[in-house]
């Protein structure tokens, strides 16, 4: 059902395709010209890197934070209250059809740069089926940390109407933390450790890291185990949050 | 007589400006959380840019032949240019989708006013506002750390020319929202919105061939390398005539290409 609402919007959808490529390609400049003054980090591992971020972000986003914040403001979000399940498989059912369709719509768009990167020898990415296994999995945890995020912040939306401020400020801080405005690589050992610890990075970089081949078997492992313990941390902090703000939901438009 | 018309004209649309920044003023008044937000938003975006930039400075004192103080005042003319256009027209010409949707824009088009003036400046956006104070903040750093550099002129043609940056800011942003009126939901000012943030960075980052695409077809040079370039040392004061050039022929672009997309509106109410 999301899938055809939002293909109603063909021209937005590749608006939005093209505002991601030129900013990929900033993204791309920005740091290949940082990369000159490093030996350990290629102009290549940075093109790869933010072709890649870029798919995946096209698999792992979360839409409720949007979606699930104008339910809430305007009463729509009593009709999911009154369904006879959980309101959250409706938003994953939502965002899982506009993850495919972007990712469909982007497709293409990779594929260019992917061929424009190999003639430059920018794109060092070697297929491992490993890897492409530990990265399904690992997408698979970063949209659902991406859902988990999103839909404990949108909760606010039930006491605080006007959520502007606070949306974008989540989005700053997810592109800062998760590694799409500042390649994770390119920071300092000890703000890489920090980093490694909270859940943003594990909603985009994580699984872009393990495509590239670039983390040992401890760091994967320990990636792992990091994401599993935030998904469960953020589905009880989820669960507090809820408890608390329903509370003060006044089901407009009723 | 013609002068005394134009004058009196600029005097009715401020007028009109100025009962919108008093009631935009009002309403904020409502959403006291929102202030705080705004405010830490504001720190918030300064320290990242802040790390951002010491990350691209941690092995070397130049980045594509600028100074780190140079690169925060790039940083910080685009943050100026950026929310308060913003709080200006930017929410406005986002919301014009939201009209032509819903067929609100009829109201606006029986106004004795201009429509493009009224789609852009209807309301002011205080929290945006509030946010450009980072921009002020990393100048004003640029400035006090170089004051004893700077000339009088350098002061002189950076401001002129970060006005110029401005209109320029404005008339693409105009240029993008005018085909929202004849085909809204087309993604384009999410493409401005990136277009625009290209200039948050010197156009040297972009090698050889960016620096002239954006000096001439795609002028992004003059909304941030420009102005900060007349800051940092002498440029030649043909880049502010070059500017004003830019100037009117994107406001020739977006005059024709508003009235075009108005004359394929589809009313949704009638």
């Amino acid at each position: 059902m999301s899938f055809s609402k939002e293909f109603v919007y063909k021209k937005q959808l590749l608006g939005w395709i093209i505002a991601d490529t030129v900013k990929v390609t900033t993204l791309c400049f920005v740091w290949s010209a940082a990369s000159v003054s490093r030996e350990d980090i290629s102009t290549g591992y940075v093109v790869s890197y933010y072709l890649l971020l870029m798919l995946v972000s096209k698999l792992t986003t979360d839409y409720t934070i949007e979606s699930g914040v104008r339910d809430m403001v305007t009463g729509k979000f009593s009709n999911l209250l009154t369904k006879p399940f959980n309101y959250l498989i409706e938003y994953v059912g939502k965002d899982i059809g506009n993850n495919l369709l972007r990712f469909m719509l982007f497709l293409p768009a990779f594929i260019v740069g992917v061929i424009f990167a190999s003639l430059n020898n920018w794109w060092i990415y070697d297929f491992n089926p490993l890897y492409l296994l530990l990265f399904l999995l690992s997408a698979i945890i970063a949209f659902l940390i991406s859902f988990i995020l999103g839909n404990t912040v949108s909760l606010v939306a039930l006491r605080i109407k006007q959520m502007d401020s606070i949306r974008i400020f989540f989005y700053n801080t997810s592109a800062i933390l998760s590694g799409e405005v500042i390649p994770i690589v390119f920071l300092p050992l000890l703000v890489q450790k920090i980093f490694n610890v909270l859940p943003f990075r594990y909603t985009l970089s994580f699984p872009v890291e393990i495509l590239l081949g670039k983390l040992d078997p401890v760091s994967i492992l320990y990636g792992f185990v990091v994401s599993i313990l935030w998904l469960l941390i953020l589905f009880i902090i989820y669960k507090f949050t809820y408890r608390y703000f329903i509370k003060y939901y006044e089901a407009e438009g009723i | 007589m013609k002068l005394r018309e134009f004058s009196s004209k600029i005097k009715y649309y401020w007028k009109v400006w100025i009962r919108v920044v008093k009631s935009s003023l009002k309403r904020s008044y409502f959403y006291k959380q929102e202030f705080f937000f705004q405010v830490l938003r504001t720190i918030y975006i300064l320290l990242a840019q802040i790390v951002i930039l010491s990350v691209l400075f941690s092995d070397s004192d130049m980045y594509v032949g600028w100074s780190r103080s140079e690169a925060y005042l790039v940083m910080g003319i685009w943050n100026l240019l950026n929310y308060v256009g913003w709080g200006l027209f930017g929410v406005n010409l986002l919301n014009l989708e939201n009209k032509v949707v819903d067929g609100s824009l009829d109201y606006v088009l029986l106004k004795p006013i201009s429509v493009a003036w009224l789609s852009s400046f209807a309301d002011f956006f205080i929290y945006n506002f509030i946010t450009s104070f980072s921009g002020v903040i990393l100048i004003s750093y640029y400035i006090i750390v170089n004051w004893s550099s700077l000339t009088f002129l350098n002061l002189f043609y950076g401001f002129l020319s970060l006005c110029i940056g401005m209109l320029i800011w404005y008339f693409v942003y105009l240029i993008f929202a005018s085909f929202t009126i004849s085909s809204p939901r087309n993604g384009l000012l999410a493409v401005a919105k990136e277009i625009l943030g290209m200039s948050k960075y010197p156009v040297n980052i972009f090698g050889n061939v960016g620096t002239v695409l954006f000096y001439t077809i795609i002028p992004l040079a003059f909304l941030t390398t420009v102005p900060a370039r007349f800051l940092i040392d002498s440029m030649s004061v043909s880049y502010i005539g070059c500017g004003i050039i830019v100037v009117v022929v994107l406001y020739m672009i977006a005059k024709i290409l508003w009235r075009w997309n108005i004359r394929k509106y589809g009313s949704a109410s009638s």
